[in-house]
């Protein structure tokens, strides 16, 4: 075997160019991995060397059958990633130009046209509410139902996020203020969460399972409180259905959470269907 | 497998969709992470459980990971190389370290038995091919003599060091070595991995 046929010494008195190889696997003792670090740091001429091993290194996670993370973990990934994002001002956010803030003062209408406004908001407010108390029964029915390794794992989260918070020294939302969003009948196969952050104007939502929209319009996110539903934001979703992102609005004071098809650039007050709910 | 226009072109494609990734992150937009964990979020967790044998810690490192890589976007050089080396290797790097970490304090071991492709059988690399990137691997790593193909796994997937690898194998240092040596030499020319142009990815 020609692998046999390699020096027998001892790795001490190797050249460190030979140690990268092993470097880059991560497989040299400490001392050896420290020699190897500063032969790296003094040596750029073996940059793209070095980098060409960590690139075949970096191959071999696909030697093992895929596997499907819980999905909590993406939330935990954005929540962490954006929160860092909000702090740092850097945030993607809901379509700029759309009524992101609520609408203080409606636009004059005709009082005929304000009843039958508010007649019509009144029935989609009872209409949002009644879909999120019945997504909320089912929901909760489901989880009751679900086995104590449910529970258990929830309970492991909501501890590692505090591991977290304070390994971070900040506040991170908890697993547990993240709020289930699922479609309604017009909205089908959506799911999504809305996760709440320290700041309690903006909450990051991720949403997929969106039906494709209309030419012309959008979806307008709204933070429902009581009867009054306040538009949070605009978005169209990526090709594939799904969303991410920030919406505005005071999480503190909604109730629920809903999600309607809006003309281009959204609407003071919803007007389209309701595509998902979720309580808050 | 020989190499075709097709898989040529998606490779390219998958080049392209990571640079965009990359620049994403550098100019500070999360939905970069967000696209990078969508694309790679699943290797990555497969990577870090299959080190770590425990799905919390695994997602922890996994968290870390993409963290990290957020945090280091601002700063990063994308001549360095690819987004996904650059994340794979920093969770890599970590679950091996907390590997370790675990072990010296309960005095754990490997045992070689335990290893997932020690006893890689012919139906597992025939089972496999979703992907080109997975289907361009295995097949490398196949191809490998299966004494070359052990140390790089014990390496890589155990966290054990070159000289913990002699004694588990029971053969010289060296050879260990020189095996790790020709197992990545040949890996690197199979896969065609491309020079980068700067330090590698360890930014962990």
């Amino acid at each position: 075997m020609m692998a046999d046929a390699f020096d027998q010494t001892s790795h001490r008195h190797d050249d460190p160019v030979s140690l990268l190889e092993a470097y880059a696997l991560h497989a040299l003792p400490e001392a050896d991995a420290r020699a190897a670090e500063a032969f790296l740091a003094t040596h750029p001429e073996r940059a793209a060397e070095y980098a060409q091993w960590e690139g075949t290194a970096a191959m071999l996670p696909y030697l093992l059958e895929p596997a499907s993370p819980p999905p909590q973990l993406r939330t935990r990934v954005l929540a962490r990633v954006y929160t860092d994002a909000i702090a740092a001002s850097a945030l993607p956010d809901v379509d700029a130009t759309a009524p992101v803030t609520p609408v203080a003062v409606p636009p004059p209408i005709a009082l005929s046209m304000w009843r039958e406004r508010r007649t019509r908001l009144r029935v989609w407010v009872q209409g949002a509410v009644a879909a999120v108390l019945v997504f909320a029964v089912i929901g909760l029915g489901a989880w009751a139902l679900s086995l104590q390794s449910g529970v258990q794992v929830r309970d492991r989260l909501i501890a590692e996020q505090g591991r977290v918070v304070a390994e971070q020294g900040r506040e991170i939302a908890a697993i547990g203020a993240t709020r289930t969003i699922a479609g309604t009948q017009s909205g089908g196969a959506a799911r999504g969460q809305l996760l709440r952050l320290t700041d309690p104007q903006a909450a990051v939502l991720t949403i997929s399972g969106l039906p494709p929209l209309a030419q012309g319009t959008v979806y307008q996110v709204w933070f429902v409180r009581g009867m009054t539903p306040v538009g949070a934001g605009v978005f169209a979703p990526n090709p594939d259905g799904t969303w991410s992102g920030l919406v505005r609005g005071d999480v503190t004071v909604a109730q629920a959470v809903a999600i309607s098809v809006e003309p281009m650039g959204g609407s003071p007050a919803p007007t389209g269907d309701i595509v998902a709910t979720g309580m808050l | 497998m020989v190499s075709t226009e097709a898989d040529d072109r998606l490779h390219d494609d998958a080049q392209r969709a990571d640079a965009a990734i990359l620049q994403r992150i550098v100019e500070r937009d999360p939905r970069g992470v967000e696209m990078l964990y969508d694309r790679y979020g699943g290797v990555a967790y497969a990577l870090a459980l299959r080190i770590l044998r425990d799905a919390g810690a695994a997602e922890d490192v996994v968290q870390e990971a993409f963290f990290n890589v957020w945090r280091q976007g601002a700063t990063y050089n994308t001549a360095r190389g690819t987004v996904r080396t650059w994340l794979l290797t920093v969770v890599h790097h970590r679950a091996i370290d907390r590997v370790r970490t675990m072990r010296a304090k309960t005095r754990g071991d490997v045992t070689i038995d335990a290893m997932l492709f020690l006893q890689a059988k012919e139906d597992t690399w025939a089972t496999v091919s979703e992907g080109l990137e997975r289907e361009r691997i295995q097949h490398a790593v196949a191809t490998l003599p299966p004494e070359q193909r052990q140390v790089v796994e014990m390496a890589y997937f155990a966290g054990l060091t070159h000289v913990e690898i002699a004694e588990r194998v029971g053969i010289p240092l060296g050879t260990v070595k020189g095996r790790i040596r020709l197992a990545m030499e040949k890996l690197r020319d199979a896969l065609r991995v491309p020079e980068a142009h700067g330090r590698g990815m360890e930014q962990t």
